[in-house]
């Protein structure tokens, strides 16, 4: 009954004039990140940092949560309508969108998207307002102990959960929380790993890696790719599914909200994650399964709302515990520290007004992307006729100027151009990037954690597990390593087995 | 070489680079861990990560050298070109830089002719001077002749 009321005081502040065009703006400017493939939300929201300066820190956050969730939206467009995700968690979207497309259902196609989108984005949101409070008033009684046991087990969720092996994905997050321990370290005053640069005494700066390594990076591989662009144009009066259609999709919609929402809750590729975790349920589920990959309904249904879904849960970790589970929402977690607010477990008890808001401005971000996806359809579709080499030198060029507007430091630049580089050599060799820039802001807080627990204790480890609750997260933490190391012993032993018994 | 294996290289030199430098870095006792102590605990997982993927990538996906390195040309150019205008910003500003860079990236990358090239440099650059130094009112380093 209070979140409700809660809710009312929220819809006050986010339903004034320049909150709606903040989130009008943030939720369009998503949609077409969403929709054009080489620029994601990651470089999307670090673009229109700057823009927030001048505008109070509600008002930002409005705008750069819509670009997240917009973003989600819009990545189905191409997906649909010319076989190419926009965004990586609409890699599953071209199985059977496409297929629709061909068969001249383009437009149920989108619509249901978009349908789906709204609805696992709008009980997402309801997820995020009921468990957020309660688990931050859990994590308020959180000590040194309980945080460090606690990023343990994210950490080793990430590994567990990355797209590539538990090795691969531990090795990209371990080099993370190394190039996070670069600078000045805040409990002593040595600096680490500077070489006598002064650039490099307040660290890497997370803007200039991650744009380097996802918007850079991304550019550098998709040169190499030859895009075939036929783009089909539905009209809009060609935008709406059949009564069968539609009653095919209330299940996968309903399942999808309710995996995107949980899966969403973990770090790492959730989005991606929810959205094939949804696909392969609604195969299941589905009568005739072997008609998926042919244009089945469902095979959109589920998936675009998973992913819409699991915005809303990342936010979860993101806003009770300042865990952020996303790169885009690391990035969402630095320009909150550039308008002076800490997410954290104080952050709703220490900002009601602003967590409020943001709910509300979520439910209302949502109608706003439903309404608009669908007639702007036109408009997307001659974005996405722009050959991707005039495009790719504008990405670039608002990338570089995008990173330098951070901190107005021309190092900056040479950060982004270094990572470009290990984003590309890194994409090359299939190592998974979100592990190591997630590593980058997280590890310096583990570390943290954990010197100050030692500091508390005298010395003594007995505090990670004197806590129940600590003993509880390393107990997690043990059996997640301990599972991961036996997947990756048993291809190995396998192998050994085949080689001795052909010998 | 398979992909696992030259990656597992590249955490191997940057951990085995790390743990050095660890260790001469403070690292105070149990009750106050120094400054040293995380990058070298770190450092040493990194290594044996590495050397665990290194045994482990016999199988993998091959890394082919010569068939990457001769499609590397155009990113080769882009980087060379980013850098260049990253040396250029600081010293001319924006407006000439971002012109320079954005005609080049359009010329020699994209292979367009110059009578295609020069305006899309030209507009994009115009756009976004108007853009970033007129409405989001950002600072740049100062250019020659009174330009931005």
């Amino acid at each position: 009954m209070e979140a409700f009321l809660n809710l009312y005081g929220g819809f006050q502040d986010a339903l004034t004039l320049q909150n709606l065009y903040l989130c009008f703006l943030g939720c369009l400017w998503g949609s077409m990140v969403g929709v054009l493939p080489g620029i994601g939300p990651l470089a999307g929201i670090t673009l229109l940092i700057p823009a927030t300066y001048g505008i109070d820190v509600t008002g930002a956050i409005i705008m750069l949560a819509g670009i997240y969730y917009g973003a989600m939206y819009g990545g189905s467009t191409t997906s649909i309508l010319m076989n190419i995700p926009g965004e990586s968690a609409s890699v599953v979207t071209c199985l059977d969108g496409y297929q629709m497309t061909q068969k001249g259902r383009a437009g149920a196609a989108l619509f249901i998207a978009a349908f789906g989108s709204w609805v696992g984005g709008t009980l997402s949101v309801l997820g995020v307002m009921l468990l957020a409070p309660v688990l931050a008033n859990v994590a308020t009684r959180f000590g040194p102990g309980e945080i460090f046991a606690l990023l343990l087990v994210a950490f080793l969720l990430l590994g567990s959960l990355g797209t590539g092996s538990f090795l691969k994905t531990s090795a990209m997050i371990l080099l993370g929380m190394l190039a996070g321990t670069v600078g000045m370290d805040t409990l002593t005053g040595v600096y680490r790993f500077t070489h006598g640069i002064r650039d490099l005494y307040d660290g890497l700066g997370f803007v200039p890696v991650a744009m380097g390594m996802f918007g850079v990076g991304e550019i550098l591989s998709a040169t190499q790719e030859s895009v075939a662009r036929r783009v089909y144009r539905p009209r809009l009066r060609e935008l709406l599914t059949n009564r069968e259609e539609f009653r095919a999709s209330i299940g996968p919609i309903l399942r999808g909200s309710a995996i995107g929402f949980f899966i969403g809750l973990l770090p790492g590729a959730a989005h991606i994650l929810s959205s094939f975790v949804s696909y392969t349920v609604e195969k299941r589920v589905a009568g005739r399964p072997e008609e998926f990959g042919h244009g089945r309904i469902e095979g959109v249904a589920g998936p675009e709302t998973a992913n819409n879904a699991a915005t809303g849960g990342a936010m979860v970790p993101f806003l009770s515990l300042g865990i952020p589970t996303t790169p885009a929402i690391a990035v969402i977690m630095v320009a909150l520290l550039i308008h002076g607010v800490r997410p954290g477990p104080l952050f709703i008890s220490e900002n009601p007004k602003l967590f409020w808001s943001l709910i509300a401005s979520m439910y209302l971000g949502n109608l706003i992307l439903v309404a608009l996806n669908l007639p702007l359809i036109g408009l997307f579709v001659s974005f996405l006729r722009i050959p991707f080499r005039i495009l790719f030198p504008v990405i670039l060029f608002v990338c570089l100027i995008g990173t330098y507007s951070i901190s107005y430091n021309s190092f900056d630049l040479v950060i982004l151009l270094v990572f470009g580089f290990l984003g590309f050599f890194f994409r090359k060799l299939e190592f998974d990037l979100a592990p190591f820039v997630l590593a980058l802001i997280i590890g310096p807080l583990m570390e943290e954690a954990f010197r100050q627990s030692l500091m508390r204790s005298g010395g003594s480890l007995s505090i990670f597990w004197q806590s129940p609750i600590a003993l509880a997260f390393l107990v997690v933490a043990a059996l997640l390593l301990g599972l991961n190391l036996l997947k990756n012993l048993k291809p190995a032993r396998r192998a050994k087995r085949g080689n001795s018994g052909g010998g | 070489m398979t992909k696992e294996r030259l990656g597992s290289l590249f955490f191997l030199l940057v951990g085995g680079y790390a743990l050095i430098r660890s260790v001469r870095l403070p690292l105070g006792s149990w009750s106050q861990p120094g400054p040293g102590v995380f990058p070298l605990l770190l450092s040493a997982l990194l290594v044996a990560t590495g050397t665990a993927l290194l045994i482990s990538s016999r199988a993998g996906k091959e890394f082919r050298w010569r068939e990457s390195l001769s499609r590397q040309k155009k990113n080769g150019a882009i980087l060379a070109l980013t850098a260049g205008f990253i040396l250029g910003f600081g010293r001319l500003g924006l407006v000439i830089p971002s012109g320079l860079y954005l005609y080049l990236l359009f010329s020699w990358v994209c292979r367009f002719r110059p009578r295609v090239a020069f305006p899309l440099a030209a507009g994009i650059t115009a756009a976004g001077w108007f853009l970033f130094v007129r409405i989001l009112n950002l600072q740049f380093p100062p250019g020659p002749w009174g330009l931005p």
